[in-house]
């Protein structure tokens, strides 16, 4: 199952952490701080896998990446767009490609919700990045792949509120452009 | 925010959706099982799990996903089960996870709720079905058996296809499945083999391939034709993998070959070439999973190319050439126009390009990796044993500074280095590499001599044998002592080693390490002066003074070291050598023309050396010791000392009078133990200028690989070459069957074997017959290697001892973010079997009470009252057992006949009961396919 979903900047602060087991908010903090000094200095080209942290490493052992009956986290990997860093942390009964191919998913629900996501839009509507996740996962399991019924069920269960647009930055051609450039260029794998 | 509980209960229950939802998310996020005012909540969500309004059912059941204790799951489980045969799908499969939750915290659950949730595979939604599936998925990790039956009704979930991370998901459901059922496994290799032939998704083809090793599918038919092809398509997709430039597919590719290489080791070492591409990838997490591999993968003949490889790596690090460089992701300050850009269509930028900078942590692991494959299987793979002392050598110029390590903790730590270098002696490698010296040492008798030359220049602390900065590897002089002091007869120059051991620097030496030093001076001494056949002349007389006084001088401050071990043997060598230096000046020596001839000392000559010659040393199996059989006679419970208790007594009254004493001692017990050596760079200050040196030869080293192979130019120090080109020259002079001009071969060494097999070209390759199997059995042959030595006739103890060992450790340490489902493991839907034994036991007890009374029922005619207590006691216990096994009726679709049966069976007697328990315990079905 997965473990947990963590969503934070570039400079580590958190925009959302979802733990699908019950932990200590002191320990939730450490964690992620751990995580985030892992990932921080990561080169771009560099894969999507991250070693465990200390605080996760010490309860599994480099065994455990070949039984299936760990309960133990043995998966950590993240990707990151513009100024956020998305990190899923699994176990051994997790795809690794399919949970990044999830975290695609999720940004890609989020940008067409909020039509062109960003942080900021993050930050105020925390409760439709919450609900998106909620229709994604639950507990711990994935419950959705399927971008289109996501949108569908975040947009049935209230509306979403918009970021009013700053300045004239919301050309719609000009942004499906971009889209597209996103899709052939950043996209990692494309495989589903 | 438990101070919040209530209101957050309150927001819960608002009747606006919008504040309800808020409500929950607080909730979600704040509430833990502990929380008290979870019982309150109990009608709240049994009231929106009801609600008409799907999003607020879809948020309940999103909410119990969190919350749910196991009160709340049994309260809630009618409600949820409801659920399963909602109308809109989208509340079906959040209700068939959720019970997933509702499992976990009350297992007994699981059995009352199964028959409802295994309809849910065949719902004509395919993601109810999928989410089923990854609940019977996550289920049968605890106890795989349970989901036999429910394998064809899966297969064919799989042979229809549909859902990508549904497949994936049975794929991972039938690799857990199959170990338990091996008729499974033909069955399932068509469908699999299909899918990894015509699959475009890679995490599909990933997911097949590794839950065809991990199910064990593929090492069951890999002698079948179909099989082998099977297998290496298997491979050569994998292979794929690793050469596509994706680095995550590169990643996982390599994590599939690592889970393949213990099984099948000749299949990955046909992709040795791609895989040893991946050790020098610029990425770390790569790297890891490389090194991981290849440990796996070498064999006698790739190990030299492999570990060479490896070394070229420490190297370039170390001298700051041949540098790689990575493009780091840019990062920049926050401000608010930063959280404002898009998070999809951001533009891409460069980062700016750094040199990659290997952690110290991957540096110390790939020193223990290159001595784990090396030392694997008693040195199976080294077929050259001055090659593995000379590498052994040249790590420790490698080994990363010791001081830094803690700051690193969190730096760098990947699941498998970290748990060996968290215990502090382990921090610096040169203890490993130590351990591997004198382990050559004491087996390999025909490279013993090199080792102790190795040793001696270790000791002497040689300019260049260890790194210029940071104080590395120090740790390796503790074995480099050992071995100088056990084979003190092999030394070169053993007056110039006992110097160094003697050196002013050698007492700030951890006190471990001093230790071994003082023990390792008598050796050295006892072989410099205990000759008998040197005349005792005036000349060895005063050199012998000398020696004896510096050793002396040497011992004198450490007697009182804080540290016991070294305490006491400088207490006990100091005495001896007093004793000695007494010896030496009352012999008179004999002058030349003296008619009168003295023999030296008999304490020089017979004493001393008596204490350490004898009997070699030998490796002894490390559960030998437990096998010594008890002596006769032997009480360990006996005291030795019948005074023990007064004399302890005294010491408790010394103590408290000197008061501090006491934690001075602990003190240095914890440093002893748990203190890490401090680096000690004063010492090496003239090394740096070797160093310069060595940069310079390096300039020319490395410049660039030789069609692919590696030289021992390029990993291998000048001074520790220019030794291994003498030691050739000279053996060759006696070789009959070597012809040509030595100073030809010398410089340019040609590449017999090529690329593929990344074969180091080595001196021994051209001299060795053409055939090469015949070599290698030569090689074999001439190297002995002693094993260990053990008593014999019980092997057996020792693997079950060292299974039990790690099995108990994992017991007790629990993940952190792991989920409790020890009520799971190993719950049987069909009533556990141990549950049905003791049920058994008792009733079989019971039954013995009940005879028992009937017989003093009819023999005393006792009173009624007593036999109607023992009867009311019988039932209740039924009653009792009869709960359990109604779950087990319903499910066979018995359960009004379980209620009839019971109720017969109050009205019957006793007698009559024993009878239906037997049947009832004999319908009881075993698990068919």
């Amino acid at each position: 199952m997965i473990n947990a979903v963590l969503v934070f900047n570039n400079n580590g602060q958190p925009r959302l952490t979802k733990f699908y087991s019950q932990i200590d908010v002191a320990l939730q903090q450490k964690l992620l701080t751990q995580i985030f000094s892992l990932v921080a200095n990561r080169p771009a080209s560099a894969c999507n896998f991250l070693p465990l942290p200390p605080l996760l490493a010490g309860s599994s052992s480099s065994t455990s990446w070949n039984t299936s009956a760990g309960d133990e986290p043995t998966t950590l990997l993240y990707r990151h767009y513009a100024t956020l860093y998305f990190i899923v942390i699994s176990d051994s009964l997790e795809s690794p490609l399919g949970l990044l191919d999830l975290i695609q998913v999720f940004v890609q629900a989020l940008d067409q919700l909020f039509e062109n996501v960003c942080e900021l839009d993050l930050i105020f509507n925390f409760e439709t990045l919450h609900a998106t996740l909620e229709e994604m996962i639950v507990g711990g399991c994935v419950v959705e792949t399927d971008l289109g019924r996501i949108v569908k069920a975040v947009r049935d269960a209230g509306k979403v509120v918009k970021r009013p647009k700053l300045g004239g930055g919301g050309n719609p051609s000009g942004m499906g452009i971009g889209r597209g450039g996103f899709m052939g260029g950043d996209m990692v794998w494309t495989g589903r | 925010m438990s101070w919040a509980s209530f209101h957050v209960l309150e927001v819960m229950s608002s009747p606006k959706f919008m504040q309800k939802r808020v409500g929950y998310l607080a909730a979600v996020q704040s509430f833990t099982v502990d929380t008290d005012v979870l019982m309150l909540t109990t009608n709240l969500l049994k009231k929106d799990l009801s609600s008409h309004y799907l999003p607020e059912t879809s948020l309940a059941i999103n909410g119990v996903s969190h919350i749910v204790s196991p009160s709340l799951a049994r309260d809630l489980s009618p409600d949820l089960l409801s659920k399963l045969s909602h109308t809109s799908p989208h509340i079906r499969k959040k209700a068939v996870l959720v019970l997933y939750k509702c499992f976990l915290q009350s297992p007994e659950l699981l059995r009352t709720s199964w028959p409802r949730l295994r309809e849910c595979l065949n719902d004509e939604d395919g993601s109810v079905v999928s989410a089923t599936v990854n609940v019977v998925c996550e289920l049968a990790r605890r106890n795989p058996r349970n989901y036999l039956p429910l394998a064809r009704q899966l297969f064919k979930l799989l042979t229809n296809g549909g859902n990508n991370w549904m497949t994936i998901k049975l794929i991972k459901l039938f690799a857990t499945l199959t170990p338990l059922e091996p008729r499974l496994i033909k069955k399932l290799i068509p469908p699999i083999a299909n899918l990894i032939r015509t699959t475009p998704a890679k995490s599909l083809l990933y997911e097949c391939i590794s839950g065809l090793i991990s199910g064990g599918l593929l090492s069951n038919i890999i002698d079948t034709p179909s099989g082998d092809e099977l297998a290496s398509v298997c491979v050569s997709k994998l292979r794929d993998f690793l050469v596509v430039g994706d680095s995550n597919l590169k990643y996982v590719g390599l994590l599939a070959l690592t889970k393949l290489v213990g099984a099948h080791a000749h299949l990955v070492a046909e992709h040795a070439d791609v895989v040893l591409d991946c050790v020098d990838d610029t990425d770390i997490s790569i790297r890891y999973r490389a090194l991981e591999l290849v440990v796996g993968m070498v064999d006698e003949d790739t190990l030299q190319g492999v570990v060479g490889r490896l070394l070229r790596q420490l190297k370039r690090s170390g001298e700051g050439e041949g540098e790689e460089y990575v493009e780091l992701e840019v990062v920049e300050a926050s401000e608010e126009e930063d959280m404002e850009e898009e998070v999809m269509h951001g533009g891409k930028r460069r980062g700016q390009l750094v040199v990659l900078e290997l952690p110290e942590a991957y540096k110390r692991a790939v020193i223990k990796r290159i001595i784990e494959m090396c030392a694997r299987d008693m040195y199976v793979n080294v077929s050259d044993f001055e090659w593995y002392l000379d590498v052994l050598v040249q790590l420790v110029r490698y080994a990363p500074p010791v001081g830094s390590f803690a700051s690193e903790v969190d730096d760098n730590n990947d699941g498998d280095t970290d748990s060996d270098n968290r215990e502090g002696e382990d921090n610096d490698v040169g203890e490993v590499i130590g351990r591997e010296l004198r382990n050559v040492a004491v087996r390999v008798r025909s490279v013993r001599a090199e080792a102790v030359r190795y040793a001696e220049m270790l000791v002497a602390r040689h300019d260049g044998m260890f790194p210029a900065a940071g104080g590395g590897g120090k740790r390796v002089l503790g074995a480099a002592s050992w071995i100088a002091g056990e084979f003190s007869s092999l030394l070169t120059d053993p007056y110039a080693t006992l110097n160094a051991l003697l050196h002013s620097t050698s007492p700030l030496l951890p006190p471990d390490i001093l230790a071994v030093y003082i023990q390792s001076i008598p050796k050295i001494y006892a072989s410099l002066t205990g000759s008998e056949s040197v005349p005792w002349t005036p000349a060895r007389k005063s050199t012998v003074t000398l020696l004896t006084s510096r050793v002396i001088a040497f011992l004198a401050p450490l007697a009182i070291s804080p540290n016991l071990e070294v305490q006491e043997r400088s207490v006990e060598f100091l005495e001896l050598f007093r004793l000695a230096a007494e010896a030496i000046t009352a012999q008179p020596a004999s002058l030349l023309d003296a008619e009168e001839e003295y023999d030296p000392p008999l304490l020089l000559t017979q004493a001393i050396p008596a204490m350490f010659l004898g009997m070699e040393l030998n490796p002894v199996a490390p559960r030998a010791q437990r096998k010594v059989p008890l002596p006769d006679g032997l009480d360990l419970d006996e005291a030795i000392n019948s005074n023990l208790q007064q004399l302890l007594r005294e010491a408790d009254y010394a103590d408290s009078a000197l008061g501090t004493d006491d934690e001075d001692g602990d003190d240095a017990f914890r440093e002893w133990y748990y203190t890490k050596p401090l680096p000690k760079t004063s010492a090496f200050a003239s090394l740096s200028v070797d160093h310069a040196a060595a940069k310079a030869f390096g300039g020319g080293g490395s410049g660039g690989s030789y069609q692919g192979a590696v030289r021992e130019e390029e990993y291998l120090d000048k001074d520790i070459l220019e030794r291994r080109r003498r030691d050739r020259r000279e053996r060759e002079k006696d070789d009959p069957y070597y012809i040509g001009a030595v100073a030809g071969e010398e410089g340019e060494e040609v590449d017999i074997d090529s690329i593929p097999v990344m074969k180091l070209d080595l001196g021994e390759v051209s001299l060795s017959t053409p055939a090469q199997p015949a070599k290698t059995k030569r090689n074999r042959g001439k190297v002995a290697i002693a094993a260990d030595e053990g008593i014999a006739g019980d092997d057996g103890g020792d693997e079950e001892q060292e299974q039990e060992q790690p099995g108990k450790r994992k017991g007790k340490k629990k993940g952190l973010l792991g989920v409790d489902s020890s009520g799971l493991m190993g719950y049987s839907l069909e009533g556990d079997e141990g549950e049905e034994k003791r049920e058994m036991e008792e009733e079989k007890t019971a039954m013995v009470e009940v005879e028992r009374f009937m017989a003093e029922m009819e023999r005393a005619k006792v009173n009624t009252s007593v036999d109607e207590k023992a009867k009311g006691e019988r039932v209740k216990k039924d009653k009792d057992k009869e709960r359990v096994k109604k779950g087990k009726k319903k499910k066979d679709k018995e359960g009004g006949e379980g209620k009839k049966k019971k109720k017969k069976k109050r009205a019957e007697g006793v007698e009559g009961e024993k009878k239906k328990k037997k049947t009832e315990v004999g319908e009881e079905q075993p698990v068919v396919l």
